[in-house]
């Protein structure tokens, strides 16, 4: 190794021409070292980033977060459609009227089911993604996912969301489209934003 | 032109009042037996109001050519009903009469590809409300209007039983 002069560097020291001059010079034999370094630096900075893509492949998602905004705000259901297959079972708590989605900008949810007379509230988080083109939507609460729906927003004011009241898939697949009649069995919720009231004139 | 307008009113008129009218027929195709595939329920915030057990036996509809209906659901249980079937305009009705009783329940039906499509509105049990185009598009699904309205799909038992369409 070359060894250089130290002499202190003060904010008034030396000039750039004399940093130059007395730059340490990288010799034949410090420069597997020196790539070594800089593999190694280059290796703990794409480590997190392919861990990070890998975890998003194992879940299959690609975890392009859509722009929440289109959700934000109270969306109140005006129709709910059901198709059922006998011989499937479903999870009987997911078969409710889901009366009122209130969707925060801090991705929180607050859901108003009904069943019968009682009408309840839960909280959840939410986040939507997009996976192969197609978008869907995440409730979670502190458990875990509590739905996996697919949706669709029609006009700017109509949402649908579908799943599959499966137990063994209303956390994990959502349904492939929207068609009733072909999905072996599928919930589908129509939403409309809830309009603010219009001003008495 | 007074006389030709009033013309076509009592034409309109008379063409309705045939659409409406509900003439008996014997349609063949019925006759068999059936089994439930799949229910599809369109419900404006009702959906409770649907009572059944998940997963179920599927139902059976068993038409016999003297008028008898025989529904095999749950363990078996064998209910036995009148039937008729009639045309209202270009829609194909089913009734279905209450054992003794001339009480009866209204769907419109329609068989399809080989699959029988029954459509009844639970919420009220007569009127025009019940008849409706089977099967239906999501669009017409999402337009109705009923409280709670259900399509069950069925599909042929026996082998014998060729699709008619």
């Amino acid at each position: 190794m070359t060894e250089h002069k130290r002499r202190p560097i003060g904010p008034s020291g030396d000039s750039v021409a004399y940093r130059v001059a007395n730059a340490p010079k990288l010799g034949l034999a410090s420069a597997p070292v020196e790539l070594s370094k800089v593999f190694l630096l280059g290796l703990c900075l794409l480590l997190p980033v392919r861990a990070q893509e890998a975890n998003n492949d194992q879940n299959g998602r690609d975890e392009r977060l859509l722009w929440a905004g289109k959700h934000v705000g109270t969306w109140l259901e005006v129709r709910s459609l059901l198709a059922i297959v006998p011989q499937e079972p479903w999870a009987v708590e997911y078969i409710r009227d889901y009366h009122r989605w209130d969707f925060y900008p801090d991705g929180t949810l607050e859901l108003t089911t009904a069943y019968k007379i009682a009408t309840s509230m839960r909280k959840f988080r939410w986040r939507t993604y997009v996976k192969e083109g197609n978008s869907f939507l995440e409730l979670s609460d502190d458990k875990g996912i509590y739905l996996l729906a697919r949706y669709e927003i029609k006009d700017d004011d109509q949402l649908w969301i579908a799943f599959d009241p499966h137990p063994k898939r209303v956390r994990t697949h959502p349904p492939k489209t929207f068609d009733v009649f072909q999905e072996p069995s599928i919930m589908l919720v129509v939403l409309e934003r809830k309009k603010p009231k219009a001003k008495p004139q | 032109m007074p006389v030709l307008i009033l013309l076509i009113a009592v034409a309109i008129g008379a063409e309705r009042a045939l659409e409406e009218k509900e003439i008996p027929f014997f349609d063949p195709a019925l006759i068999g037996q059936w089994e439930e595939t799949r229910s599809i329920l369109v419900s404006k915030q009702n959906l409770y109001m649907y009572g059944v057990k998940a997963p179920h036996a599927p139902m059976q509809l068993i038409f016999s050519k003297d008028g008898h209906l025989v529904v095999l659901g749950e363990k078996d249980r064998r209910t036995q009903f009148r039937y008729e079937t009639m045309r209202i305009g270009k829609k194909t009705c089913l009734r279905v009469f209450e054992s003794g009783s001339e009480k009866a329940n209204r769907s419109l039906y329609t068989i399809r590809d080989g699959y029988l499509y029954l459509a009844l509105d639970l919420n009220s049990a007569s009127g025009d409300k019940l008849l409706r185009r089977v099967p239906m598009s999501l669009s017409e699904l999402l337009e109705e209007d009923s409280e709670l309205f259900i399509i069950t799909k069925f599909r042929p038992v026996s082998a014998s039983k060729g699709p008619s369409k």
